[in-house]
């Protein structure tokens, strides 16, 4: 038995059965035990060593697979990563029913972020590109489920996700036998260029980050966050095994600088934009690119904090996204869009969906008493030896804060002709309330999921040494 | 005639030109789609120059799939769009400026890129800029943007193959072209079906 036929393949085959399902409760229920499952076996099952069963039988899971001539790849190093980000897709594929998501959302969920899992393990990594983009190709049918409107959006995704592939491969190919190549040289200056544009196509990077809001407003906001935060934080983990492998792109001082510069001016970038926007839609849009930002920044920070840190965004990110997500679809199911004319007093009807489409964004700015805080807090600290960049970061977050008080603006001022009343379902309600006590539990004992940012950052040796 | 026969490479680039210039212009998804196939013809023809033919043949194979995925799902477009002549104008000065470009860039991709010829260096850029061109100029209309990533794709194939010659990565690319004209088909679909509802 290998790493990969349990990590990849079976979920992969799980995902297909999950769309024939004709409820979307009762997908979401199966794809969120079969996640949960995959999680707690990474958790629990060591790769490559031996594992006892009864007496003297026992078995090893080997770390490598062999398909078409390559190689998919998963080390007992990525378990912790494996565990996150199954337990991850359970906490979102959970939450499909509660946003009334489309029954084949759970199974292209599923799919999507097994291509991306393969993405990261295949070697050579140059495959890993065309996985990106059969990831977004999958990504077209959850965006844009049956009887809904193929906006600009998906386009623009597409187009950029297929654009940042080309140039990923031709890297890939250019970058043969340069793993230690001299720093300065031509080949690693163009290296670096090719590189700096492929990802910025990949991870919607300032100036290519137009889909993101696109997505997020004329999407259905759960989808839009599913795709948009997985595609970016998995996209991010190809782009650190880079910087990981090449010695060259690794001691490059300049390149680290690079990462905090781009970050901090992606979430100042971002943060502003999302305080002008009239549509609370696009402000998530905004707010995934400010998590690009934010994860830019960290691995800017360089060894062996910056890598602990870009990991330690993940827990935090993954359940304020999905509270928000629900909020938003909820409002937004409820209002036919999240314009915010059409939002206007309606909190006085929803307010435990219009207290996570407020307090996920302030916690995503940095609000102390949830779970981003804490890392927020160490990114500042880094931060504060350049003036300019703690600065960005500061802007932006007060960006998302005048952003998201905007939105709770809209949301609850008017005129009061009603009393405050409880109208979500009883779902809705109770799955908002447990993610928000869950980002209030992570502030509380951050020390659980920062060892567990250690362990993940472990994967990449040279990273966290 | 033994002359011509040897510059076929020169001519099939500059028949790559042409199909891309004339997507650019072209109103009628009828038209798109035969310059595309024709595109494809060319990309395939000068990937043989670097590739077994049989291995070209796949890029044939999967851009004409392509293309008749992407024509299947305009089976029921009745209308055509009205055309304004200075859009088409601009869209053809943008499609000689980019010939500029492929001619100005041919050569410095091939000190770049040793293992290309003149041909594929100018027929390929000629694709990849051209299509480019159209999903920027025509980011709103579906059927136009998967084209011209498909034409994109072309160009960067006809690079690329003289560069890398895997057959595992010669396979996936074709079915990452099928599959772009897949998502590209299901998305016109729910957009002619929309509007057919609307009505």
């Amino acid at each position: 038995m290998s790493a990969p036929l349990i990590w990849i393949i079976t979920p992969a085959f799980t995902a297909i059965v999950l769309l024939t399902v004709r409820r979307t409760r009762t997908a979401a229920w199966l794809g969120a035990g079969v996640a949960v499952v995959l999680a707690l076996l990474a958790w629990r099952l060591p790769i490559d060593q031996a594992i006892p069963l009864i007496g003297d039988w026992g078995i090893r899971i080997t770390p490598r697979m062999h398909l078409l001539g390559r190689q998919l790849v998963l080390t007992d190093a990525a378990r912790p990563w494996l565990t996150w980000l199954f337990l991850g897709l359970a906490l979102w594929v959970g939450g499909a029913a509660i946003a009334r998501m489309e029954p084949t959302f759970v199974g292209l969920a599923l799919t999507f972020s097994t291509v991306l899992v393969a993405a990261v393990a295949i070697r050579p990594f140059v495959y890993a590109a065309l996985l990106v983009e059969t990831a977004a190709l999958i990504a077209v049918p959850l965006l844009v489920p049956p009887a809904s409107y193929p906006g600009r959006g998906v386009l623009r995704f597409l187009t950029f996700q297929t654009l940042g592939m080309l140039f990923i491969l031709f890297v890939g190919w250019m970058l043969v036998g340069t793993e230690t190549g001299l720093p300065g040289s031509a080949l690693v200056l163009r290296g670096e260029v090719l590189l700096g544009v492929g990802f910025a196509l990949l991870l919607g990077i300032f100036p290519f980050h137009s889909w993101m809001p696109m997505l997020t407003e004329e999407i259905h906001p759960y989808a839009a966050a599913f795709v948009l935060l997985t595609t970016t934080s998995v996209v991010a983990i190809f782009g650190v095994g880079f910087l990981e492998r090449y010695t060259w792109l690794r001691q490059s001082s300049e390149v680290f600088w690079g990462l905090r510069a781009l970050g901090s001016g992606m979430v100042a970038i971002g943060g502003l934009l999302a305080a002008f926007q009239r549509h609370a839609g696009r402000v998530l849009g905004y707010a995934v690119m400010m998590e690009v930002g934010w994860a830019l920044f960290a691995l800017g920070i360089g060894a062996p904090q910056g890598i602990v840190l870009f990991f330690a965004l993940w827990p935090a990110r993954g359940v304020l996204f999905a509270l928000w997500a629900v909020a938003l679809s909820g409002l937004g199911r409820r209002q036919d869009g999240l314009t915010y004319h059409l939002l206007h007093g309606k909190g006085i009807e929803f307010p435990l969906l219009t207290a996570g489409a407020v307090f996920a964004p302030l916690g995503l700015a940095g609000m102390p008493w949830m779970s981003a805080f804490p890392i927020r807090m160490a990114l500042w600290q880094s931060a504060a030896t350049t003036g300019w960049m703690l600065a960005a970061l500061v802007m932006g977050s007060v960006g998302l804060v005048a952003a998201a008080s905007q939105v709770l603006g809209v949301l609850v001022v008017g005129k009061q002709e009603r009393p405050w009343k409880v109208n979500e379902h009883f779902d809705e309600g109770a799955w908002s309330l447990a993610l928000f006590a869950l980002a209030v539990a992570m502030f509380f004992f951050p020390q659980g999921w920062w060892s567990s940012a250690q362990a993940m950052a472990a994967w990449f040796p040279h990273l966290s040494r | 005639m033994t002359l011509v026969l040897s510059d076929w490479p020169d001519a099939v680039a500059g028949l790559l030109f042409l199909s891309g210039l004339m997507m650019l212009a072209s109103e009628d998804w009828r038209w798109l789609l035969v310059n595309l196939a024709v595109a494809y013809g060319g990309a395939a023809a000068l990937i043989a120059l670097a590739w077994p033919p049989t291995l070209a043949a796949t890029v044939l194979v999967a851009g004409w799939m392509a293309v008749s995925v992407l024509g299947l799902s305009q089976r029921r477009a009745t209308t055509t769009a009205t055309t304004r002549t200075s859009a088409q104008v601009l869209r053809l000065l943008a499609g000689f400026v980019a010939i500029l470009l492929a001619i100005v860039f041919a050569r410095p991709l091939m000190t770049w890129l040793p293992p290309l010829n003149l041909s594929q260096a100018w027929g390929g850029l000629a694709l990849l800029i051209l299509g480019i061109l159209q999903v920027g100029l025509r980011s709103t209309r579906p059927l136009w943007v998967i084209a011209g990533l498909l034409t994109v794709l072309a160009g960067f194939e006809v690079v690329y193959a003289a560069l890398e010659q895997s057959l595992l990565l010669a396979g996936l690319l074709a079915l990452i072209v099928v599959a772009l004209a897949l998502a590209g088909g299901y998305l016109l679909v729910q957009e002619e079906t929309l509007a057919e509802d609307a009505l």
